[in-house]
C-alpha cells in the first residue's frame, strides 16, 4: 500500500506528459496546416505566374513567327526587286547596244566610216573577231571589203563561196549556227557561225560572215540576233545609200 | 554640296564609248573621254578622275602602257582603273593585274557587271 501514492503520481505524470505531447502534436499539426495553406496559396500564385509566362512566351513565339514571315517576305521582295533591277539594267544595255549600232550605221557619211561601224559592231557588240564583210562585185562573185582574224587563203576562197556559205548568200536570208558547238579545229570557210545577208528590195548589197566568237562568249544571245537583224536592215540601207551617193557623184 | 564623281572613259572605238556613256547615263557620274592611252594619261593628270575605264588595244599608247604611266605618277597613281578587254583570256587579265588594274570587264560590255564593279570601287 505504501507504493500507491507513487503509482498514482506516476500515472498522473504520464497522463500530463501524454496531454502535453498531444497538445504539441496539435500545435505542430496546426502549424503544418497553416504551412500547407500558405504553400497552396503560393502554388496557386506560381501556377498563375507560370500560365502568364506561358501565355507571354506563346505570344512572343507568335510575334517571332510573324516577324520571320515578314522578314522572309521582305527578303523575297528584295530578291525580286534585285532581279527586276538586273533585268532592267540588262534591257538598258541591250537598248544601248541597239541604239548605238543603229546610230553608227545610219550616221556613216562615207564607205570607210560605214565599214568601220560594221567592224566595231561585230567586234565590240557581238563579240566576234573572225569575220569578213563581203560585197557582190556585180559579176556573180564576191569581194572582201573588210575582215578580221581570218587567213588570206580563207579570204581568197570567199570570193567564190562554197558549201553552206554559198547557200546562205544565195538564200539572201540570215543564217545562225550556235558557235558554242564549234571548236578551234572546226573553223571551216564554208560553214560560218552566222551569215547576215544585206538586201534592199531584190538587190543584195553585202554580207557579213562570222566565224568563231570571242572566248568569253559561250554562245549567241537574243541581243546578238537583234543586232544581226539590225545589221541586215540598217547596214543594207546604208550601203545602198552610199552606193547611190557614189553613183550620183560619179555622174556629176 | 558634294562634288559629283568623275569617270574617264579611254577607248578608240566610238561604238564602245557610246555604249559606255549610255550605260552610265543615269548614274551620278560626270563623264570624261579620251581616244587613246596617251590622251587618257594626260586627261587623268589634268582632270583627276575618280575612276578610269581603260580599253587595252588602242593606237599611240595601249591600255597597259597607259596604266603603267598612271601607276608611276605620284599624283594619279591611286586612281582605280578598270580594264576593258576584248579577249577575256587569262594572259590579258594577268597582264592587267600585273600593271596595276583594280578590275576588268570583257567586251561585249555587260551593263550590270560594269555598274557593279564601278560601285564596288568608288560607290554610286
Amino acid at each position: 500500500m505504501a507504493n500507491e501514492p507513487n503509482q498514482e503520481s506516476y500515472v498522473r505524470r504520464v497522463l500530463e506528459e501524454t496531454r502535453e505531447y498531444e497538445r504539441r502534436l496539435r500545435e505542430d499539426n496546426e502549424g503544418l496546416r497553416e504551412l500547407v495553406a500558405t504553400l497552396e496559396v503560393e502554388r496557386v500564385a506560381l501556377q498563375k505566374r507560370v500560365e502568364e509566362l506561358e501565355a507571354g512566351a506563346t505570344q512572343q513565339l507568335n510575334e517571332l513567327s510573324a516577324m520571320r514571315e515578314r522578314l522572309t517576305a521582305q527578303v523575297n521582295a528584295n530578291q525580286k526587286s534585285t532581279e527586276q533591277q538586273l533585268a532592267i539594267e540588262q534591257q538598258n544595255t541591250n537598248l544601248a547596244n541597239l541604239y548605238v549600232a543603229s546610230y553608227r550605221l545610219n550616221s556613216a557619211l562615207d564607205r570607210a566610216e560605214l565599214v568601220d561601224a560594221i567592224r566595231e559592231i561585230v567586234i565590240n557588240l557581238v563579240g566576234c573577231e573572225e569575220f569578213a564583210l563581203l560585197e557582190p562585185d556585180g559579176q556573180g562573185r564576191w569581194q572582201v571589203c573588210d575582215s578580221m582574224g581570218l587567213p588570206a587563203d580563207f579570204l581568197a576562197s570567199m570570193t567564190r563561196p562554197e558549201g553552206a556559205l554559198a547557200g546562205h548568200l544565195r538564200s539572201r536570208q540570215m543564217h545562225v549556227t550556235d558557235p558554242a558547238v564549234l571548236s578551234v579545229d572546226e573553223l571551216d570557210v564554208s560553214r560560218p557561225s552566222a551569215s547576215i545577208v544585206m538586201s534592199v528590195g531584190d538587190e543584195t548589197v553585202g554580207a557579213v560572215a562570222m566565224y568563231r566568237l570571242l572566248p568569253q562568249k559561250s554562245g549567241l544571245e537574243p541581243l546578238d540576233r537583234e543586232l544581226f537583224d539590225l545589221l541586215a536592215a540598217n547596214a543594207a540601207m546604208a550601203l545602198y545609200r552610199l552606193k547611190l551617193q557614189e553613183f550620183v557623184k560619179g555622174g556629176k | 554640296m558634294t562634288q559629283r564623281k568623275k569617270i574617264l572613259l579611254v577607248d578608240d572605238s566610238s561604238t564602245v564609248l557610246m555604249v559606255e556613256q549610255m550605260i552610265l547615263k543615269n548614274s551620278p557620274f560626270d563623264i570624261l573621254i579620251a581616244r587613246d592611252g596617251e590622251a587618257g594619261f594626260e586627261t587623268a593628270l589634268k582632270e583627276r578622275p575618280d575612276l578610269i575605264l581603260m580599253d587595252v588595244m588602242m593606237p599611240r599608247m595601249d591600255g597597259f602602257d597607259a596604266l603603267r604611266e598612271i601607276r608611276a605618277n605620284e599624283e594619279i597613281k591611286d586612281i582605280p582603273v578598270i580594264m576593258v578587254t576584248t579577249r577575256g583570256e587569262g594572259v590579258n587579265i594577268e597582264t592587267g593585274y600585273t600593271v596595276g588594274c583594280n578590275d576588268y570587264v570583257t567586251k561585249p560590255i555587260n551593263g550590270s557587271e560594269l555598274l557593279s564593279k564601278i560601285n564596288n570601287l568608288i560607290g554610286s
